[in-house]
Parts: structure tokens; sequence; C-alpha cells
């Protein structure tokens, strides 16, 4: 077991060293200039261009700058953005905490509603919830999701109204309210939640959507299991059946599936966030991307990547853990 | 009975067999009627894809400022949109390039991760834990966002033989294949290792066979059952990931229309014209459910212990 760890740990060095070459290569051969949002600007003489471009070691040759990239982040510099002249690790530091709040609240929303779903789902086959439920299950692995986010903006947002106040029934942007903020009378936590409530909804029906079809499929075969008749047979109650035999088994799947969407966490949401203006982890990226801002983004494609690594590996040693029939060679 | 008449009945034979096998397959795959559904729908799109210059209304491209995001006219069926361009026909082009780049991405795909999968599969050893290695680095790179610098990175990049209003689109369909390769890969190299093992593989190899003549003529055919279903399945999914990518304007490049840059102006206008988040998001929908009934369908015609 410590050797398989130390083995996959010892792999994922070469993996994250062949990402991060893979990114910057990208970016460096683009036609994109990170500088072209200052030649227009009639107050950048061009002379501070070139100091900006010095200053960004964008003269010399790429491995050189990966090199020192490369370099620097041995030593815990994760480099400068180019946009907001702040360290590229601060840019991600504050947005961190906002997806990690969306995302957990996503996550835990997802689990409440899909695994009861499931297991009820499994035990009464073919019944009239059974088939909402899948129906459900199948219509969302087909609705792309950015659209049912513009339908959810769309009605709840630009056409109905709060019969009290006329304005927009929930807000459509934003993680709270920066007119009411400190005004007396506001109240945070209803604030928050009333500017939750949509992106909340887009990300939840669908990955509950996924989760739930999951469960069922996985709660459906371990009810067919011999060791579940065998329970039976001796005499337990349903109840104890359901809940000690077949579910603690059928969870264990479930567990890696979760483990492989953590890293989901860091990277936030792109569309959700895009759409309600959160000022979260994947807007942060997608505006990098934008304004080609090299440390922001290789930061967070590096980070996530690591991430990605160090979950699956998790998923596995989880999956040992939880199903003793599995040994690592 | 004469040589002649022998072989008569061995051709009635053969052609009656090959026969049965499509028709076992047609007979399981009718009776799921959603599946049947979604094939027709796949077809109806198709060909008004394929129609849209003799069909389409109006100039998907002509741009008319004075009707700008108008609701349904007797003259738009379907409104027109920012730009006062007609909302129908520009529906009906974009099915020709979303369709297009589904198709594509999806055979593409397929062909290169069967390719990996087999080779990977069938020669194991080294030349199976170097191309194993490869999926494992592939799948770690972080999808989405890849694909977005990706698409920025190259949107300007300009390809010879392709006009400029369509070099978006060809890019797009070569990224999404290069990222989009490895399911299928990871599929067919578990169906050749177990194929492998099996005796008529071995008989191939006693006869003399040559390696690649056993994947081409034995490995890849007895795999194609779930090819062919993760390929139904997975034009539905490409399609979607090419319009959400379009929707962020990473992807294809207006003016040249995809259900996805239809999206892209929505919410700017959603106070005064709503209603245009509608058809082009049913439409992405639509294709891809029946995609994905039609998979189900096939997957279970196919053969009924597949489980995927």
């Amino acid at each position: 077991m410590t050797r398989y760890l130390i083995r996959r740990s010892l792999q994922a060095v070469p993996a994250l060293l062949l990402v991060s070459l893979c990114v910057f290569l990208m970016i460096e051969l683009g036609p994109m200039d990170p500088l072209a949002m200052y030649e227009d600007n009639p107050n950048v003489s061009p002379e501070d261009l070139l100091r900006l471009e010095e200053r960004l070691g964008l003269g010399q040759p790429v491995h050189i700058r990966y090199g020192k990239w490369l370099l620097n982040l041995l030593r815990g510099d994760w480099g400068t953005s180019n946009v907001t002249w702040r360290p590229a690790i601060l840019e991600i530091t504050d947005r961190l905490p906002n997806t990690l709040y969306l995302m957990t609240a996503s996550l835990v929303a997802t689990l409440a509603l899909a695994i009861p779903l499931g297991i009820v789902s499994a035990l009464k086959q073919y019944s009239a919830l059974d088939y909402v439920a899948t129906a459900f299950a199948l219509m969302w692995r087909s609705i792309p999701i950015f659209w049912f986010g513009l339908l959810l903006i769309i009605v709840f947002h630009a056409t109905l109204k709060n019969p009290f106040t006329g304005n927009p029934l929930f807000p459509g942007a934003g993680m709270y309210d920066i007119r009411d903020k400190g005004m007396p009378g506001y109240n945070a936590i209803l604030d928050y939640a009333h500017h939750l409530a949509l992106p909340l909804t887009m990300l939840t029906l669908h990955s509950a959507a996924r989760y739930m079809r999951f469960m069922r499929s996985s709660m459906l075969e371990v009810i067919h299991q011999d060791y579940v008749r065998t329970a039976r047979a001796k005499g337990l109650s349903e109840r104890w059946v359901i809940y000690r035999h077949a579910l603690k088994n059928a969870a264990i799947p479930l567990t890696t599936i979760i483990a492989l969407d953590l890293p989901m966490l860091f990277g936030g949401a792109l569309y959700t966030e895009t759409m309600f203006s959160w000022p979260g982890m994947g807007r942060l990226f997608l505006q990098s991307a934008e304004r080609v801002d090299y440390a922001v983004l290789m930061a967070i494609v590096m980070i996530n990547a690591a991430l990605i690594i160090f979950f699956q590996l998790a998923a596995d040693v989880a999956y040992a853990y939880l199903d003793p029939r599995i040994r690592f060679s | 009975m004469t040589v002649a008449d022998l072989d008569i009945k061995a051709q009635a034979l053969r052609t009656t067999k090959e026969e049965s096998q499509f028709l076992v397959v047609w007979r399981r795959f009718r009776k799921h009627k959603l599946a049947l559904l979604g094939m027709i729908i796949i077809g109806l799109l198709v060909s008004v894809a394929v129609l849209a210059p003799v069909i389409a209304p109006h100039d998907p491209l002509q741009v008319l400022m004075k009707e700008r995001n108008l609701g349904p006219t007797p003259q738009h069926w379907l409104g027109t949109d920012e730009l006062g361009r007609d909302v129908l026909s520009r529906l009906m082009f974009a099915a020709r390039i979303s369709l297009l780049v589904g198709f594509s991405v999806t055979i593409l795909g397929e062909a290169l991760g069967v390719f990996i999968g087999a080779i990977a599969g069938y020669f194991g050893g080294w030349v199976d834990s170097i191309l194993t290695r490869f999926l494992d680095f592939m799948t770690t790179l972080p999808g989405l966002p890849l694909l977005m610098v990706l698409g920025k990175v190259l949107a300007d990049v300009s390809i010879p033989f392709v006009s400029r209003d369509y070099s978006s689109v060809v890019i797009l369909v070569l990224i999404l294949t290069l990222t989009g390769w490895m399911g299928p890969a990871r599929l067919v190299r578990g169906m050749v290792l177990s194929l492998k093992s099996q005796d008529f593989t071995e008989a191939c190899r006693a006869l003399g066979v040559s390696d690649w003549r056993i994947i081409m003529r034995h490995m890849i055919p007895n795999a194609m059952a779930p090819i062919i279903v993760s390929a139904t399945l997975g034009v539905g999914g490409n399609i979607v990931v090419e319009s959400g990518l379009s929707f962020l304007g990473f992807g294809v490049q207006l003016p040249t229309p995809t259900w996805g840059n239809m999206l892209q102006n929505v919410q700017a206008d959603m106070w005064v014209a709503p209603w245009k988040a509608f058809y082009p998001g049913l439409a992405i929908f639509l294709t891809s459910l029946s995609f994905n009934f039609m998979g189900d369908g096939l997957r279970d015609a196919l053969d009924p212990r597949l489980k995927m």
C-alpha cells in the first residue's frame, strides 16, 4: 500500500511537468499579445511598453522563460499578474472562498437530493416516483447547462417580479447586494441566500441528475446480490437490510465519483459563474484567458491538474479501504 | 442436385443470414419507441441542415437594423435577432455547422481512439504502458478550461484551403477531436484485451495471419457494438460541448451561426427580447436528447449485456 502510494505520487511529477509545459507552450505559441491592451492606450508611451516587456521577460526565448517560471514555482512564487500587477496567488486566494461557498452548497444540495431519490427509485423500481425521477435524469443528461441557466435568469430575474417591491423576483448577478450592504435592517444571511438561489439551482439540478442515475443503478445492482438475500433470509428487518447491508455497499462506487468531482470545488463552475457574475475561480480563469494573464492562467491550470491527480489517487485509496476485495498490485 | 444448384442454395443461405443479422438488430431497436423517435428527429434535422439554402426563408447573414429584436411576425416566424437577422433561417444554417461539428468530431475522435486503443490492447507490453500513460496524462488536463484556452489561442489562425468564416469551425473540430479520443481508446483497449486471449485469435496466429490483419479484421469488428453505441451517445455530447464553447465566445466565431453562438447576446438583451433564448437552446436540447435515446436503443439492440 505505502509502496503503491509512493509510486503513484512519483508518477505525478512528470505528468505535472508535462501539463505545465503543454499549457505554457500553448499560450506562448498563440497569436495573442499580453501587452495588446496597453498598445492603444495614449497614456502608455513606447518606452513604457518596452519597460513592461522587459519586466515580463517577453523578449527572452521560450525555454528560458519556462525555466524561470519553473524555478520561481519551486521557490513558491507563482509569478505576477500582468493585468493587476499583484501576485498571481493573491488573485486566486481572493476568489477561492467565493467558489468554495458556491460549489460546497451545490455539492451538499446535490447529495441531499440525489441519494434519497436514487435509493427510493431503486427500491420501488417501476413505481410512479421511479418513472418521474428517471425521466428527470434522462432530460437533464441532454439539457445544456448554460441554456437551463439562461432560462432561469430570464424567467426568475428578467420576467417575474416580486409583488411587494416590484424588483426582480431573484437577483441575477453577484453574491450580495452592494447597495443594501451596511444599511439599517440588512440581513446578510437572507441576502446571500437570495443571491445563491438561481446559480445553486442551475448547478444542483444538473449534477443531481447524474448522481441520482448513478445511485439508482448502484443500488439496483446491490439489492440483487446474494448477501442481501442472506440478510433477508436470516430474518433481519427490511430497514436493517437496506441501510446496513445494501446501502453501505451501494455507496462505495458513489464515494469514488464524489472524490473525482472534488477538484471542481477549486475550479469552480465556468458557465454558472460567468452568467451570474459570480466572483469565483471559473470566472477568473475565463478573464485570465481573455486577457492573456499568464501567471494566473498557469497557476489555475497547475493547481487544478495537481488536484485532479491527487483526488484520482484518493478515490483509488478510498475504494480499496471501503472494499477489502480490492488489493493494489 | 448439381453443383450450380448448391451454389445458388449457398448464396441464398448467405443472404438470408446476413439480412437476418441486421433484421434482428432492427427488430430490437424498433421496440424502443423513444429511440425510434430520436432517429426520426435526427433524420429531420439532417434534412433541414442539408436543404437549408433551399428552404430557409431569408438570408441568415442579412442585417436589417430596422427590424431588430422582433417577436414572431408573418415574415419572420421565429422573430429576428439583435441585428435584424431572421432567427428561423439562422437556426437552419446553424444546424449545418452544429451537426457537422458533432459528426466529424465523433468520427475522427472514435477513429483515433479505436486505433490507439486497439494497438495498446493488442500489442501490450511497453507499447501498452506508454499509450496508457499518455491516456492518463490527457485525462489529467482540465478539459473545458483547456478547450477554451486553445480556442482562444487558435482563433485567429488561418488555415490553407478554408475560407476565413469557417476556419474557427475547422480549429474547433481539431481541438475537440484531440481532447475527446480517450473514452473510445479505453473502451477498445479493454475489449481487445479480452478478445486477444480467445481461441479464434490464437487460431489466426497459428494460421500465420499478420498482426495488422488480426487487428483490422478480427479485433475491431468484434468490438464494434460498444463503439457504435459510444459514438451515437458521443455526437450529442459533442454538440453540447461545441455549443457551450461557442456560447462563451470561444468556439465558432460570428457571423457564422451555430446554435451556441446564437445564444451569445441573449443575456445582454434579456429585458428587451427574452424569447431569443428559446429556440437555439431547444434545438441543442432536442438534438442531444435524440442522440441519447438512439444510443440507448442501439445499446439494447446490439448487445443487451452491454453496460455503459
